[in-house]
Order: C-alpha cells, then sequence, then structure tokens
C-alpha cells in the first residue's frame, strides 16, 4: 500500500465519521427540547406518518427541523468561509467577521431596526440590510485594498480590521442615539440566533452554502498551491490574481448570507478549521468538505446547548459558540504542547 | 380661642411658604414615563429638560437634554435644574457627577407592580407640590380596577395567558413586573409564571399551549408574530381566536390610567371576545 492509497483511506474514514457525526448530531437536536421525542416517533413524524396538527409533529417538523437545517447551512458555510479566506491569506487567524463582514451587517441592521423600518416594511427586510451591510463593506474593503486591479493581500487584511472596527463604532453611535426598547432588538441580534421564521429563507442559506462547497472543491488544488505562497503558486501554473478573487467572492457571499440570516455567529470559521487541521492535515480537498460537515455538526450541538441548557429560557447561540469553541480550542492547544 | 386660631394659621402660612420655597422650579425628566407623569401632575411649566424619546404636548415646553441613555451633563447643568428625576435607565455614574453638583436627583427606579406605579406617581406628587392630584389619580385607577374586575365571569378556571413582549428573541411577560399585574387582575395563568429571565423557547410556549396570546404591538413585527403562531393550528388560542395585539404605549411605560384602559381591553379580549369562556 503506497502512501497515496493511505492517506485516501485515513481521508474517507474521516469523512464517514464526520458523517455519522452530523447525523447523530442532526437526531439528538430532534429529539430533544422542551418535551423530550424519542428517535423512531422524530422520524415517524418527518416522514408523515403522523397527524401533522399534533403538538410533537409541530414541535419536530415547524420548529425543531428547520432550525436543525438551517444549523447545518449555517454552521457549514460558515467554516467553509473561514477555511478558504485562511488559505487565502495565508493566515490562521483570519475568519469571516475578521474582514468586517459582521460588522457591516450588524451596522446594516441597526440602521434598519433604529429607524423602525422593520415596524413598517415587515420582517425580511433585516436579513436584506444584513447582507447588503455585509456586502457594501466587503466592496469598501476590496476597492480600497486593489491598485490597478491587483489586490495587495496584507493590505486587505489590514483594512478589514479598520474597516471592521468603524463599522462598529458606527453601531455604537446608532446604539446610543437608539430608544431602550431597539436597543434590546440590535444587541440580541448581533449575538446571533437560528429561530428563522421563514423557510424559503433557510432553503435560499441551504442552496448557498451547497452551492459554495462545490464551487469551492473545485479550487482545492489552486488553494494547496497558494500554501507555497502566491509567487510559486503562479510558477506551478495557478492564475493566483483570479483564484484569489472569485475564492475571496465565494467567501463573502457564504459569509454575508449567514449572517444575514442568522445573525452574528463568531468563532465557528475561526475553530473548526483549526482543529480538522490538527486531525486532517493541511490539504484542502479534504479540509474544505470535514470543514462543512464538522462546522454543521458543531452549530447544532451549540443550538441544541443554547435552547436547552437554562430552558424554558434561552441563550443567544453566539454567546454558546463563543464559550464552547474558546474552551475546546485552548484544550487542544495546550495538548499539542504537551504532546511535543 | 382667638390666640390658638392665629398660632394655627401662622403655622399655616410657615408650612405652606417652606413646601413652596421647596416645591422645584426648573426640572429635568430623564425617562419618557416620568415625563408623562409631569404632564399628568399638571407640573409641565417646570419642565425645562426631557429625553429625545420623551413626547412632549408642545415641542417649546422643555429642551432635549439626553438620549435613551446618554445624558447630555454640561447641557443639563446649563440649564439649571433645581431637581432632577432619573430612572434605572440613567447611568449611575451621571447620577452621581449631579449629587457632587449638589443638584438634587430624585431617583426613580424600574416599576415592578401596578402599586410601584401608583408609589411613583404619588412620591413626584409629593415632591412636585401636587400630592392631591397624585393621590386623587391614584384613588380614581384603583377605583376603577376594581370596577373593571368585577366584569370578570365568576367560577371560571382561570384561562392560560401568553404575553409577548419581544419578537426576536421571543420575550415574555414575568412574574415580578408590572405588566404581569395585568394577567393577575384579569384572573388569568402567565404560562411564563416560573420564569425569572423573559427570553422563552417557541417550543415551551407550544407545549404549554395557552388559551390566549397578547402580543404587545410591534408593528409590523407584530402582525408577522401572529401570523406565525396562526400557522400552529391546533393550539387553543388559535382555534379559539384568540390572539390579540395590545398598544405598547399602554404595556411598556404606564401611567395608571393607561394601565386601567390597558386591562379594561385585556379583561373583554380574554373573556367577551371570539371565544367566551
Amino acid at each position: 500500500m503506497t502512501e497515496k492509497d493511505r492517506k485516501y483511506i485515513k481521508w474517507s474514514i474521516v469523512l464517514i465519521i464526520l458523517i455519522f457525526i452530523l447525523i447523530a448530531s442532526a437526531l439528538l437536536a430532534l429529539s430533544s427540547g422542551e418535551l423530550k421525542i424519542g428517535l423512531k416517533k422524530v422520524l415517524e413524524l418527518i416522514l408523515g406518518n403522523e397527524d401533522k396538527a399534533s403538538v410533537n409533529s409541530m414541535l419536530i417538523n415547524q420548529i425543531r427541523l428547520p432550525r436543525v437545517l438551517l444549523g447545518i447551512a449555517v454552521g457549514g458555510a460558515l467554516s467553509l468561509s473561514g477555511v478558504i479566506l485562511q488559505g487565502i491569506y495565508r493566515n490562521p487567524l483570519v475568519e469571516p467577521y475578521t474582514l468586517g463582514i459582521s460588522g457591516g451587517a450588524s451596522l446594516g441592521v441597526a440602521f434598519v431596526i433604529v429607524f423602525g423600518l422593520q415596524l413598517k416594511l415587515g420582517e425580511f427586510i433585516l436579513p436584506l440590510a444584513g447582507f447588503t451591510g455585509a456586502v457594501l463593506i466587503v466592496f469598501i474593503v476590496y476597492f480600497l485594498s486593489s491598485r490597478k486591479g491587483n489586490i495587495s493581500i496584507e493590505k486587505m487584511l489590514l483594512t478589514g480590521v479598520m474597516v471592521s472596527f468603524i463599522a462598529s463604532s458606527a453601531m455604537m453611535v446608532l446604539m446610543a442615539l437608539s430608544d431602550t426598547e431597539n436597543l434590546h432588538g440590535i444587541i440580541f441580534w448581533t449575538m446571533g440566533s437560528l429561530d428563522e421564521p421563514n423557510i424559503s429563507l433557510i432553503y435560499l442559506t441551504m442552496i448557498v452554502a451547497i452551492a459554495g462547497l462545490i464551487f469551492s472543491c473545485f479550487f482545492a488544488k489552486d488553494l494547496n498551491a497558494l500554501r507555497l505562497g502566491r509567487e510559486k503558486a503562479m510558477y506551478l501554473g495557478i492564475r493566483t490574481e483570479l483564484t484569489t478573487k472569485t475564492l475571496f467572492f465565494i467567501a463573502s457571499l457564504l459569509a454575508g448570507v449567514c449572517v444575514a440570516v442568522a445573525g452574528v455567529i463568531g468563532f465557528v470559521g475561526l475553530i473548526i478549521p483549526h482543529i480538522l487541521r490538527q486531525i486532517v492535515g493541511s490539504d484542502y480537498r479534504i479540509l474544505l468538505i470535514s470543514s462543512f460537515l464538522l462546522g454543521g455538526s458543531f452549530l447544532v450541538l451549540s443550538d441544541l446547548v443554547a435552547r436547552t441548557i437554562i430552558s424554558p429560557n434561552e441563550l443567544p447561540i453566539g454567546v454558546i459558540t463563543g464559550i464552547i469553541g474558546g474552551t475546546i480550542f485552548i484544550i487542544m492547544m495546550n495538548s499539542k504542547k504537551k504532546k511535543k | 380661642m382667638k390666640l390658638s386660631r392665629i398660632k394655627y394659621c401662622l403655622i399655616f402660612l410657615i408650612l405652606s411658604i417652606t413646601t413652596k420655597a421647596e416645591t422645584p422650579k426648573r426640572i429635568i425628566s430623564l425617562a419618557p414615563v416620568i415625563t408623562k407623569y409631569i404632564y399628568l401632575l399638571h407640573a409641565e411649566n417646570s419642565l425645562v429638560g426631557c429625553t429625545s424619546f420623551c413626547k412632549l404636548k408642545n415641542p417649546e415646553d422643555a429642551q432635549i437634554v439626553a438620549s435613551a441613555i446618554q445624558v447630555n451633563i454640561e447641557k443639563s447643568i446649563m440649564l439649571k435644574p433645581d431637581l432632577i428625576i432619573a430612572s434605572s435607565l440613567t447611568n449611575p455614574e451621571t447620577i452621581k457627577i449631579f449629587n457632587k453638583l449638589n443638584i438634587d436627583v430624585l431617583y426613580i427606579p424600574l416599576q415592578k407592580s401596578f402599586g410601584d406605579i401608583c408609589n411613583d406617581l404619588q412620591t413626584l406628587g409629593k415632591r412636585l407640590g401636587e400630592k392631591e392630584l397624585a393621590d386623587q389619580i391614584v384613588a380614581k385607577a384603583k377605583n376603577d380596577i376594581k370596577k373593571i374586575m368585577g366584569k370578570i365571569p365568576k367560577n371560571v378556571p382561570p384561562p392560560e395567558i401568553f404575553f409577548q413582549i419581544g419578537a426576536n428573541p421571543l420575550f415574555s411577560v414575568i412574574p415580578n413586573t408590572f405588566q404581569e399585574d395585568f394577567i393577575d387582575f384579569a384572573g388569568g395563568r402567565n404560562i411564563a409564571e416560573n420564569l425569572t429571565i423573559g427570553s422563552i423557547t417557541r417550543e415551551k410556549v407550544i407545549v404549554s399551549n395557552p388559551d390566549i396570546i397578547f402580543i404587545s404591538t410591534m408593528g409590523m413585527v407584530g402582525r408577522e408574530e401572529k401570523k406565525r403562531w396562526e400557522s400552529y393550528e391546533n393550539l387553543k388560542a388559535v382555534k379559539n381566536k384568540k390572539i390579540f395585539f395590545i398598544d405598547q404605549e399602554k404595556t411598556c411605560s404606564p401611567t395608571p390610567h393607561l394601565f386601567v384602559e390597558a386591562l379594561n381591553e385585556i379583561i373583554d379580549d380574554i373573556y367577551y371576545k371570539n371565544h367566551k369562556f
């Protein structure tokens, strides 16, 4: 058995385990909550052999299933976005929100809430404003750091961090001027939530997430080459400029849609790729898909904790991802040190 | 006899002069509900400053010196107030600064019951030299509540109520708030009676299956929330068409008479609209 075969076998095992974890987390999330529902019953309720109007069916089909689907889509998309950006910037500390995406989205949402636009126009305006804010900020960052069509990666990172600061300060200006009832809405929005009433928005997020995964997989080899540096990648025949721009666009779109639908959920895009790099290595052929799967599982489980830990009260999911993710990260770092 | 009469007159005169002297002439209100109380006590002539969210009957009644949370201290001082009325939203540091500058600050804490609302109005009435008026308003409100509570049908088991005051995240009225008194006075039972924090899961509401859902209006968002509840067809409140809106103005920063109005509406909604208990 060659080295290559061994690698492929390892990857297959990792993929099977990750798919298993994803299914297990989804089933666990579907069966737990205010009412515990057995796994068999859960499957019956989803597959439609039960009365659609019963309380159990309402809980599974209208509350938990949409949340689980959104959790998988958002968790997967955020991790994917993180892993792509870390590849482009060759910096493991970059995550979707470092580039000002969360700042821009929060600013957009705060603007809408402060001026009461959602009261007049309906709640769809919130994700729309979040997405517009995120995209606007990304474009500002992009144009500030490009010169004559070429983008400077280092400049882009610094500009992103600075624009992010400006956006969050602008949001604080809005908050300082707003009514106390609005403050509440803005603060909770920035902490994230998977409670999304609009099922078409959930499907849209899923489509964007899966399309992003498929599309980015075409660039796995280019991302591998970029690990050597832009110049060396160019010598290997990679069109670095085009690749970087396309991947940057995919990553921003993924993060923009996530933040628009679910609010600011930090750390997922940073921690999941890190954990996986330690398990499967830095080859993007496996890193992209495995980040998506583990990211989805992580967010589904975090949401489960958020809605059950102080039930019947609910915690914002961003708080949970931060605490759990950060703790796991520190533990992993320390165990790695000890091994060395 | 004559002498004692003169004595009483003198004492009365001195007392009235001293209370008059203590009645503040330049007031700053740092919360919308306090400004409402000031109008209620006909003390708007003494009002010189308020927040940008206070509803003034005449824009010239007062100058804006604060946002909902941030107070412009310099502007406040320039208005030479002799009384600043602060609330639980006011930054404690700001209150300390006013204290240091020897400006009288009256602190009105968060109102936790209908009783608190009445007490606050009376405290303010006393301070503004309108004690009698405040007492009258409170007495009338209490009397009205008694009358309204008479409309509650006898021998009916307490209806289960979910009172929603926030949509994203879902927020419920909880015990130890004046909104809980709406449910108690109306003879209902709050499905969130065991909660200490208002954020509630949608699952909890569905499992509790309330008889009535009240949504404190949030404009379009409130209407969307109603639609969302109606999509759970098997809920008792949906089947019996018992989902109602309540004006946010009345349920979130009420004065005694707004409380009475809201309670009247709530009792009518619970017992007499669409489905009767």
